[in-house]
C-alpha cells in the first residue's frame, strides 16, 4: 500500500510531465474537434443551399408543394449522413484522447500502486463472474464496464473494474423502465480459506431502520440462506449476513476479520457489499459517477484529479491487506 | 363455527407454534455442540502426525509430546465426565500453543514441508474449533432466550427445558491471548 506523501512524490516526479504533454495533446484535441464541427456544418450549409437552388433550377421554386422536390430530399439525406459523420468523427478524436490519458496516466498510477497487476481501459469483469457473486440478483438486461487491474497482490489474485447494470422492470402503468441495479467497482480476490458454503454480507437496512421487526423478517428471508447472528453488536449493527451454515460462517468471519470488515466500511468503502462462494471474495463498491475518465473541455493538469484516482486505486487494491487475505497459514496456499 | 371454536383452535396453533420454536432452537443447540465434537475428533486425528513429525526434530520437548499424546489417549478413551472431556481439551489447547511457540527454536522444522502442512491443518481446525463454539454460543443465547422469555418460558417450564451454560474461555486461554494472536485470521 501506498502513502498520499509517497505518491505527491511519485506525481512530481512522474505523472506532472505526463500530465503537461496530454495538456498540450488536449488542447490540440479539442482544436481538432472543432475544426471537425466547423467542416461539417460547413458542408452541411452548402449541401442545403445547393439543393435549394438546384430545387429553384428544376421546378423554378425553392420548394414546390406539388412535386417531390427530389434536389432537397436529396440534400437533406446527405446533410443527416454528414451530421452523423460529424458525430461519430468527434466522439473518435475525443476516445482518442481518453484512451490515451488511460494508458499514459492510470496505467502508470497502478504500476505505481503495485508492479505486478496489469491495467487494460478496455476489459471488465465478466458478468458470469458478477452473476457468481449473486449479490445482485435483478435480470440483467444490460451489462458493461471499463478499466480492469488484474494480477496478484502478493500470494492473493484479484482482479476488479467499474461495472454498469441495467435491468428492465415493468412499471405500473405497464411500461417498460430501465433500472440501474449496479455502478461502480466491482471487485473479485481468491479468499485465503477453503470452503463449500455460500455467505452474503449485505448492508443492514432493515434492522437498522425498523429495529427489531427488521430483524423478525430478516429471519424470514430464506432466499440467501439461513440468517448469521454474530457476535459482534457493531458489525450487527452495520450488516446483516446470510448463508448456509452457521460454523463456517464464523470460521470466515473471525472476530478479526468482522473488525477489518467494519473498518473498510467506515474508513473507505460506506456502500460495500460483499459475497464469499466458491473459495472467492466477490465485493461490491457502489460509485455515482464515473470513475477514472478525464476531462475532455477542462484541464486535467492539477493534482486533485490525480489524486481522486490514486485514491480509488490506492484503496480498491488496499482491500487485500485491509482485509488480511495474504494470510495464507491455513491449508490453502 | 362458534367464536368458543376458534379461539380454542388459536391458542392450540399458537402452542404448537411456540412448542416448534423451542424445539428448534433445542435441536440447533446440539448440532452446534455437534460440530465442536467434530472438529474436536478431527484436532485429535492430527495429533500422532503432529508427534511424529516433530519429535525427530524437538529433544528438548519429549515431555511435552509424551504429554500430547497422553492427554489424547484420555480424550478419546470415551470413559470420561463432560467436565474431565473440556478440561482435557483445553490442556490439548496449551499444549499444542506450547508446540506452536517452541516451533520458533527450530530453524529446520520450520522449512520441513511436512510439518508445515500439519501446523496449517492445525492452524484450521483451531479456527474451526472456535468458529464452532461461537456458533454453539449464539444457538445457547437463542435457546435461553426463548427458555426465559414469554410466552416461550411458559411451555418451556411445562416440557422441562432449562437454560445452558455457555462455553466459556478458561482463564488460560484468557492469558494466552498474546500467542494467540500471532495466528489470528
Amino acid at each position: 500500500m501506498k502513502t498520499i506523501e509517497e505518491f505527491k512524490n511519485f506525481f512530481e516526479s512522474s505523472l506532472h510531465f505526463d500530465l503537461n504533454m496530454l495538456e498540450k495533446e488536449r488542447l490540440a484535441t479539442i482544436k481538432r474537434y472543432f475544426q471537425n464541427i466547423l467542416l461539417h456544418i460547413g458542408i452541411i450549409i452548402v449541401l442545403l443551399v445547393t439543393g435549394f437552388l438546384i430545387n429553384k433550377l428544376v421546378y423554378g421554386n425553392y420548394f414546390n408543394e406539388d412535386v417531390y422536390n427530389i434536389p432537397l430530399i436529396v440534400a437533406i439525406v446527405l446533410s443527416i449522413s454528414t451530421f452523423l459523420m460529424m458525430l461519430s468523427r468527434s466522439s473518435k478524436i475525443k476516445n482518442e484522447l481518453i484512451a490515451n490519458f488511460k494508458k499514459r496516466i492510470i496505467e502508470k498510477i497502478v504500476k505505481f500502486i503495485n508492479e505486478s497487476l496489469n491495467y487494460s481501459p478496455y476489459d471488465f469483469i465478466p458478468v458470469e463472474k458478477f452473476m457468481k457473486a449473486d449479490i445482485f440478483r435483478d435480470k440483467i438486461f444490460k451489462y458493461y464496464g471499463d478499466d480492469l487491474v488484474k494480477g496478484k497482490v502478493d500470494k492473493t489474485d484479484i482482479e476488479f473494474s467499474e461495472i454498469h447494470v441495467l435491468s428492465r422492470v415493468r412499471s405500473e402503468e405497464n411500461r417498460d423502465k430501465v433500472k440501474r441495479v449496479f455502478d461502480g467497482i466491482f471487485f473479485v480476490a481468491d479468499f485465503h480459506k477453503n470452503f463449500n458454503g455460500k455467505y452474503y454480507i449485505l448492508p443492514d437496512f432493515a434492522q437498522k431502520r425498523f429495529g427489531g421487526i427488521g430483524k423478525f423478517f430478516q429471519k424470514m428471508n430464506f432466499s440467501r440462506g439461513k440468517l448469521i447472528e454474530l457476535e459482534d453488536p457493531e458489525f450487527e449493527k452495520e450488516f446483516v449476513v446470510y448463508g448456509s451454515d452457521q460454523v463456517e460462517a464464523r470460521y470466515l468471519l473471525s472476530s478479526n476479520m468482522m473488525q477489518r470488515i467494519l473498518n473498510l466500511k467506515r474508513n473507505r468503502f460506506p456502500f460495500v457489499m460483499m459475497s464469499l462462494i466458491d473459495n472467492c471474495l466477490f465485493i461490491a463498491l457502489p460509485f455515482k459517477r464515473r470513475l477514472f475518465e478525464p476531462s475532455v473541455f477542462r484541464s486535467n493538469l492539477n493534482y486533485e484529479k490525480s489524486e481522486y484516482f490514486f485514491n480509488v486505486l490506492n484503496d480498491t487494491i488496499s482491500i487485500v491487506d485491509e482485509l488480511n487475505l495474504n494470510t495464507r497459514i491455513w491449508m490453502k496456499d | 363455527m362458534s367464536t368458543e371454536l376458534i379461539i380454542a383452535i388459536v391458542i392450540v396453533l399458537l402452542i404448537v407454534f411456540l412448542f416448534n420454536s423451542l424445539i428448534a432452537r433445542r435441536n440447533a443447540v446440539n448440532n452446534a455442540f455437534a460440530s465442536i465434537d467434530a472438529y474436536l475428533k478431527k484436532r485429535y486425528d492430527l495429533i500422532p502426525n503432529l508427534v511424529a513429525a516433530v519429535q525427530k526434530y524437538m529433544e528438548h520437548e519429549r515431555n511435552l509430546l509424551t504429554e500430547i499424546t497422553e492427554l489424547r489417549s484420555r480424550a478419546i478413551s470415551g470413559n470420561i465426565s463432560d467436565s474431565e472431556r473440556v478440561e482435557l481439551d483445553n490442556k490439548i489447547s496449551r499444549a499444542l500453543t506450547a508446540i506452536n511457540v517452541a516451533v520458533e527454536n527450530y530453524p529446520d522444522l520450520k522449512a520441513n514441508t511436512n510439518f508445515l502442512q500439519l501446523q496449517a491443518a492445525l492452524n484450521e481446525v483451531e479456527e474451526q474449533l472456535s468458529a464452532a463454539r461461537r456458533a454453539y454460543n449464539a444457538a445457547v443465547n437463542s435457546y435461553n432466550n426463548a427458555v426465559q422469555m414469554f410466552p416461550t418460558n411458559l411451555v418451556a417450564l411445562i416440557i422441562g427445558f432449562k437454560v445452558r451454560p455457555f462455553f466459556e474461555a478458561t482463564e488460560t486461554e484468557r492469558q494466552n491471548v498474546n500467542v494467540k494472536n500471532l495466528f489470528n485470521s
